[in-house]
């Protein structure tokens, strides 16, 4: 099986999905081809790739393999390069992305979701899940600017993504309480005092419903001092987060400001730490790339096949 | 291999290590021993495990496996009557219990650590973690016996257990504040108001049985009928409270001072449907593993886990 590695490349992106040390097993029984200066953001070189066997390839050339590769899902002229019932690996929350699965369909891609793979117990192993609500919550601090230790954070929501961010927190001597779904309702109680909002709600995604009611309106940010934070960690391009102001932002412009209150929402939180993450990755990713390298997609342990969305054969999100 | 699965054989415990879903794929390559009504206490029979290929046997027979696995870690009883050099794969925890190191010596037992088994990250690969401060919350509730939406609950810590609590709080909407390192050291500060204090605390082995953040005379702080729950106190170690020490099934809640204490030994056993079934999917990779090649070649992450008392 032809294997393509694509760099990431939005723009202040450093990650790379597979490094040399988990590459090389695959490598010796596989063609791989790694995209030029795909390991360069967390500093592997071109010639790392090449030492353990890999071809270092031009971006046609990496998007035509039979398998490719990537964290950060591609864009629509990058699966234009894609051949047809090739598969593709890589984040794509496609339920909030109805453009990327149009683009996949047309494509006739076959589409192995990261966040759809599973171990038995439900849980992903594709994941920085806690480490987005982490590096959320560092960043949070950092804009608001002030002393850790005095800061009071609330925090809405009680999932893995909030977990990160309650331990955070808790971990720079901050007030830490966390919000519940009755206080969702009543956020004009909560917000005053608060210096850090965060965000980590994962509201039931319903693509009837073009916008839902926010928790935190417009009105409702002169409640905040100003200077203070809200962090989402969970909104998403194509919908509405239960902040009203609230819009994802990228790495090369991480905040906002809307009536004296900083607004942060990365779209891919992880990013922000590309070495500690990469390596992450690459450990989880590479054991479910040998299987299916082996094995090929049909043959496939059970949690792989289980996330395959055959767009090519017609199937879809729902 | 011969294999002995051990029937959890304390007060109220219901649960089994390995269900016959799990233990299927072992029994085509090896003789696996199940103790007679191990499955019982969450609804399997045993014939449900002769289906899967297992035997059905005696305490004695399963005890006198070359390997013998089980959840909770064993006793004296038990261990008696285990062959010498035979092996028990089960929770040891033995920095908390110094006296099953002694006995696992005596009967010259060695031992795998279910709790030392770590994946590449370090993240134990058999635990009910979360589970642990979820149960233990949800007992709080009870114990409290009002409306858990009018409770403010205070969680010391902010590891795994203590996310459990946390969650188990919220979802119930009860108001909760996440107490750190140095609201802690200050709890005469955070007591008051408090109807359910938690502690999740991984309490270092130095500071244990010498340093208490909630001491005695502390207790009238806290308003008649408000609850501890400890979710970490264990046998040997002492609680970073005071008044603390470790419950059972049987007998999961004491008073002090009019503070209602709970600190089960083993909060998992509070729910063993769910939790057998995490188990038996946890054990049952880790087990293939040893099984393998064999004792005599485990691979590193299992060996690190190994408690060599034989030699």
């Amino acid at each position: 099986m032809k294997i393509g590695i694509a760099a990431e490349n939005r723009p202040l992106e450093k990650r790379v999905i597979l490094q040399p040390e988990e590459l090389r097993l695959i490598a010796k029984n596989h063609q791989v081809l790694v995209e030029k200066n795909a390991g360069v953001g967390v500093g592997i070189l071109d010639a790392e790739y090449e030492a353990i066997g890999c071809q270092i390839a031009p971006k046609e050339k990496v998007y035509a393999a039979d398998l490719v590769i990537r964290i950060k899902e591609p864009t629509a002229s990058e699966i234009k390069l894609m051949r047809p019932n090739s598969i593709l690996m890589s984040m794509m929350h496609l339920r909030c992305e109805p453009v990327l699965e149009k683009n996949l369909t047309r494509q006739k891609i076959i589409a192995v979701p990261l966040e759809n793979i599973k171990n038995p117990m439900g849980k992903r192993i594709v994941e920085a899940v806690m480490e987005s609500g982490r590096i959320g919550m560092e960043y949070g601090f950092k804009i608001w600017g002030k002393d850790s230790a005095t800061a009071r954070v609330k925090v809405m929501g009680y999932g893995n993504m909030s977990r990160g961010a309650i331990q955070e927190a808790a971990r720079e001597l901050a007030h830490v309480e966390v919000l519940n779904r009755k206080h969702f309702q009543q956020m004009e109680k909560h917000l005053p005092g608060t210096d850090i909002l965060v965000d980590a709600v994962n509201r039931p995604f319903r693509r009837d419903i073009d916008i839902e009611q926010p928790f935190v309106t417009r009105k409702m940010l002169k409640l905040l001092k100003p200077g203070s934070v809200i962090v989402d960690l969970v909104s998403n391009p194509e919908r509405h987060a239960p902040v009203e102001t609230m819009r994802p932002t990228s790495l090369k412009d991480p905040y906002y400001i809307v009536d004296g209150i900083y607004h942060t929402s990365l779209w891919g939180w992880p990013a922000m730490d590309p070495i500690k993450i990469s390596k992450r990755y690459s450990l989880q990713v590479a054991p479910l790339v040998k299987a299916i390298a082996a094995r090929g997609l049909d043959h496939a342990p059970e949690s792989i096949k289980k996330a395959v969305i055959r767009l090519n054969e017609g199937e879809r999100v729902v | 291999m011969k294999i002995g699965v051990a029937l959890e054989d304390r007060p109220l415990e219901k649960r089994v290590v390995l269900e016959p879903k799990e233990l299927r794929p072992f029994t085509k390559k090896h003789q696996v021993l199940v103790e007679e009504d191990a499955g019982l206490g969450v609804g399997i029979s045993n014939k449900e495990y002769e289906k899967a290929g297992a035997e059905v046997a005696s305490k004695k027979q399963v005890y006198a496996c070359p390997l013998v696995v089980k959840i909770k870690d064993p006793i004296e009883s038990e261990l008696k009557l285990m062959k010498p050099g035979s092996t028990v794969f089960s929770m040891l925890h033995l920095r908390s219990q110094p006296h099953l190191v002694a006995i696992l010596k005596k009967y010259k037992i060695n031992a795998i650590a279910m709790e030392e088994i770590r994946d590449q990250f370090g993240t134990r690969t058999i635990e009910a973690l979360h589970e642990t401060g979820y149960l233990g919350m949800t007992k709080g509730f009870e114990l409290w016996g009002k409306d858990p939406s009018k409770a403010v609950v205070k969680v010391m810590g902010y590891g795994n257990v203590a996310q459990g609590a946390i969650q188990c709080a919220a979802r119930n909407l009860a108001r909760v504040i996440v107490l750190n390192k140095r609201d802690v050291n200050e709890l005469e500060k955070h007591i008051h108001g408090t109807d359910i204090l938690v502690d999740g605390i991984y309490w270092p082995y130095k500071l244990r049985g010498k340093v208490y953040l909630v001491k005695r005379k502390m207790l009238k702080l806290f308003k008649p009928g408000a609850v501890i729950v400890d979710l970490t106190a264990n046998p040997a170690g002492k609680s970073p409270i005071e008044t603390v020490r470790p419950t059972t099934l049987a007998d999961i809640s004491y008073k002090v001072d009019g503070v209602v204490h709970t600190a089960c030994w083993g909060w998992p056993g509070l729910d063993p449907v769910n939790i057998s079934k995490r188990y038996s999917v946890q054990v049952s990779s880790v087990l293939a593993r040893i099984v393998k090649k064999g004792l005599n070649d485990l691979p590193d992450f299992i060996k690190h886990a190994y408690f060599e008392a034989a030699k």
